[in-house]
């Protein structure tokens, strides 16, 4: 009897830890319509199946326009375009919001919300017209009171947003008329129509809202739909947005982080468009595609000051030469990388000195060099990172391999990631060489060169020089053909000096079924109007 | 039994505890959040500005006092990439968690019991052989390169099932036999040594003298014995797949549980949700810890409540 009794015992303790489980999973289905799992049981198959069985039409009532499903690598934290600086957020909202200036796909500046892309009328005022008609999809108007309230939100102290930094030397704005609306500076600012580019305008009601970030209400093509946490963000198209209805009615985005399962999910024709493909996996999928140029610049700073092991001109000079950009363009990054034209910035950026050539390969010139310097036997440190930007650690060991081959020996450290930020900014202690993965949304010279280029700048490494006093005279003019001339000769300067071995330029890539027709824009932002599918 | 458990509870809030103060300690050293929030070149003066703004500039002890007196009330402050409250997000997750681990678990202990019990009856078969290599391999080989391959070969080549997310049951399949593959090897290993020893017992022995039917020595006689070990490898495993494999599954299958979530802020560095992570986990899996034992005591009267520690 005691042997049956605690047989029973045993069963029971089975079935207590398998109800443990069960009970949670009871609780899953009782609490779940509150928070995600309901939609997702219901919502998912209906969109995410509906794309791999589609070509006969689809079962479910679609009003006009087709589904289509992008995989993103991140999931922004918020949907509030104005609190995070995610490229996940911008490339979701980017199709939710407006802004008063925009990019065309070539990347150059066009009026969004307003009808030009602003007019300086004096030395801290620029203007804007905002067109008629646009509404937020609640409702409310779209007009300079909305413009206000976006701006002084952005800047507002309480409201910590990483954002802000974009807006630059924004103070204010005030309200002209119902359609004219006045962005208040510090001073001159020329760069006021490319930071508009990433002021998303918000409308002045619902953004007050605690769960704005949850359910952004915006102006654009496409509305706001769902958010499933950990999944997916919906949008569909706006049937009021004035013009042709794009050919994409609804669009989902989904979150996946892990890069062979985003990838798996465009092989099994579930996902219609992917973000940051491998290079060699161009060949696996239906179509890739990437910017028309690069948009992360992958450089090694050198320290130029004098004292440094490399504050010899002739030897950072070498260190160019002594590096095969092309071979790492062309085998490291499967042909995708640009090579940099001897500066950071890239030819569609604001600044960009066409007069610059790359140092070509020349490892002999390199030893020549390195020789006249007497640095024949140079050790230096190479600050780098890792899993920050596509193939970070791999480009640095590459460098420092070309590099051994002159004689340099270059010994690779690789901190965690806020040690590295710690070195790249600290002005009294420059690496001797740091490798940096470039971006810069504002695609304007203005942000690289004062931070890489000015010797106060933050990860600059060069001694005070002329250069420091054009890029502090750009920032303050107005006169767009004088603020060009300036940069370029700073981009002059800083190849004269050989400031920074330029290496390449990576662009974005994507890749997707053929279920679809696109083109990748130049700031790497998705259009889902840009889509359309056959 | 009622002192008993007291006894248990206090131990496992003081465990709770010890592991937040840990857990505190040790994400202050994951790398500062404020770096990955602002670009590169960001100046020091915006750093700071953010800093203070998140309230990461207070002085050390200040922020552990806060925070276990936050904790104490399940408030354990708003997560930094999502900019909400870090228990909300957590909670939010584990339903999608508890329905995957129930899923990956049942399949591994059911599994892993029959595989060991049949391999046991007949030790050195060619059936046991090949039970054997069977379970190594799921022990052995990587969680996440198993889930890789898993998706190739039934989602994009086969087509059975979808290669990622979440909805109906055919979303849990791929991840919850991947969760549950190294389960069912070491509950099989286990349960199969165990009956190997249970069925060389002498009542065993005796039972088959009296005639006693094979099935009926093997699934009453021998399984009973058996169960104890494997209730105790059990409890492990759970707690394994919760802490642990559930981090790897969900990443590679977007699952949006809490390990998908634990991983995702690691990598933002967010400091808060990480903490709000292994605060849930933690007590999990000293409830768990506290179920295990109060299953031994019950199978096994030679275990008394007042002298397990």
């Amino acid at each position: 009897m005691t042997r049956h009794r605690r047989f029973v015992g045993f069963l029971a303790v089975v079935a207590l830890l398998l109800a443990a489980c069960g009970d949670d999973e009871a609780a899953t289905t009782t609490e779940a319509p509150a928070t995600t799992q309901a939609p997702a049981t219901t919502a998912a198959p209906a969109t995410t199946a509906a794309p791999a069985t589609t070509a006969a039409p689809e079962p479910e009532p679609e009003p006009m326009g087709a589904s289509i499903v992008i995989g993103l690598g991140t999931e922004p934290g918020s949907l509030d375009p104005q609190a995070v600086d995610q490229f996940a957020m911008f490339t979701i909202n980017d199709n939710v919001f407006h802004k008063l200036v925009s990019r065309n796909a070539a990347g150059d500046l066009v009026p969004g919300a307003a009808t030009d892309t602003g007019t300086p009328i004096d030395d801290t005022t620029w203007q804007y017209t905002v067109r008629e008609g646009i509404t937020f999809h609640n409702g409310e108007p779209l007009n300079a009171d909305a413009v206000v309230h976006s701006v002084l939100r952005i800047i507002d102290p309480d409201y910590a947003t990483p954002l802000k930094d974009n807006l630059g030397t924004v103070v204010g704005a005030e309200k002209v008329d119902e359609h004219t609306v006045n962005i208040l500076t510090s001073g001159p600012d020329p760069l006021i129509p490319t930071r508009m580019t990433l002021l998303y305008l918000v409308p002045p009601e619902a953004s007050q809202s605690d769960d704005f970030g949850d359910n952004p209400v915006g102006s654009g093509p496409y509305k706001f739909v769902s958010w499933e946490r950990g999944i997916a963000v919906e949008l569909e198209a706006d049937p009021d947005y004035p013009g042709p209805a794009p050919s994409v009615s609804n669009v989902r985005f989904l979150f996946i982080e892990e890069y062979g399962t985003r990838l798996a999910g465009v092989l099994n024709d579930e996902i219609d468009l992917m973000v940051d493909l491998l290079p060699e996996d161009n060949a696996r999928v239906d179509q890739a595609w990437s910017t028309p140029t690069g948009l992360k610049q992958f450089i090694v700073s050198l320290n130029a000051r004098a004292g440094s092991p490399v504050e010899d001109v002739r030897i950072r000079q070498a260190l160019n030469y002594a590096v095969d950009k092309e071979a790492i363009a062309e085998s490291l990054f499967s042909g995708i990388g640009e090579i940099l034209q001897g500066q950071m910035l890239n030819p569609n950026w604001f600044g960009f000195n066409p007069d610059l050539d790359p140092f070509p390969y020349d490892p002999d010139r390199a030893r020549e060099l390195l020789a006249e310097a007497g640095a024949e036997d140079l050790e230096i440190q190479l600050v780098s990172l890792v899993g920050n930007s596509l193939l970070d650690k791999e480009t640095t060991e590459v460098v420092a391999g070309y590099w051994a081959e002159v004689g340099v020996t270059a010994e690779i450290f690789i901190p965690e990631f806020s040690e590295y930020i710690d070195r790249l900014i600290d002005r009294e202690n420059r690496p001797d060489a740091i490798f940096v993965p470039h971006d810069n949304i504002l695609f304007d010279g203005d942000r690289t060169l004062s931070a890489y280029y000015h010797s106060q700048g933050c990860c600059g490494s060069m001694d005070p020089s002329e250069a420091d006093d054009w890029i502090d005279a750009a920032r303050t003019e107005i006169d767009q053909d004088a603020r060009l001339k300036l940069y370029q000769d700073v981009g002059q300067a800083g190849h004269d000096g050989a400031w920074y071995v330029w290496l390449i330029s990576i662009p974005n890539v994507y890749g997707g079924t053929d279920r679809i027709d696109w083109s990748a824009r130049a700031d790497g932002l998705i259009h889902v109007t840009d889509i359309t599918v056959s | 039994m009622g002192r008993y458990l007291l006894k248990r509870l206090s131990q496992a809030v003081l465990v709770v505890i010890s592991v937040m103060v840990v857990v505190f300690v040790v994400t202050r050293l994951i790398g500062d959040p404020v770096a990955v929030m602002l670009p590169l070149e960001a100046t020091e003066e915006n750093r700071a500005l953010l800093e203070a703004q998140l309230g990461l500039d207070r002085p050390i002890l200040t922020q552990l006092a806060d925070y276990v007196a936050d904790a104490v009330r399940f408030d354990l402050g708003d997560s930094l990439w999502q900019r909400r409250p870090a228990m909300d997000v957590v909670l939010e997750r584990l339903p999608p968690t508890l329905l995957l681990v129930a899923a990956g678990f049942a399949f591994g202990v059911l599994l892993g019991v029959v595989i060991g019990v049949v391999s046991g009856m007949r030790p050195g078969g060619w059936v046991d052989r090949a039970a054997v290599t069977f379970v190594l391999l799921g022990v052995s080989l990587p969680q996440f390169w198993i889930g890789l391959v898993f998706i190739v070969f039934f989602s994009v080549g086969l087509g059975w099932f979808p290669t990622s997310g979440s909805g109906g049951i055919e979303y849990l399949v791929l991840p919850g036999v991947v969760l549950g593959l190294p389960v069912v090897g070491r509950i099989a290993l286990v349960t199969r040594s165990s009956m190997i020893d249970e069925l060389n017992t002498q009542h065993v022995k005796d039972a088959t003298a009296r005639g006693v039917s094979r099935a009926r020595i093997v699934m009453v006689h021998a399984m009973k014995g058996a169960g104890i070990a494997t209730i105790t490898i059990a409890g492990w495993e759970l707690i394994g797949v919760l802490a642990g494999g559930a981090v790897v599954v969900e990443t590679v299958y977007a699952w949006p549980g809490i390990g998908f979530t634990a991983m995702q802020a690691i990598e933002r560095h967010d400091i808060i949700l990480v903490q709000a992570v292994v605060f849930v986990v933690a007590i999990m899996v000293v409830t768990i810890n506290i179920i295990v034992d109060i299953a031994y005591t019950m199978l096994d009267p030679r275990v008394k409540f007042d002298r397990v520690s």
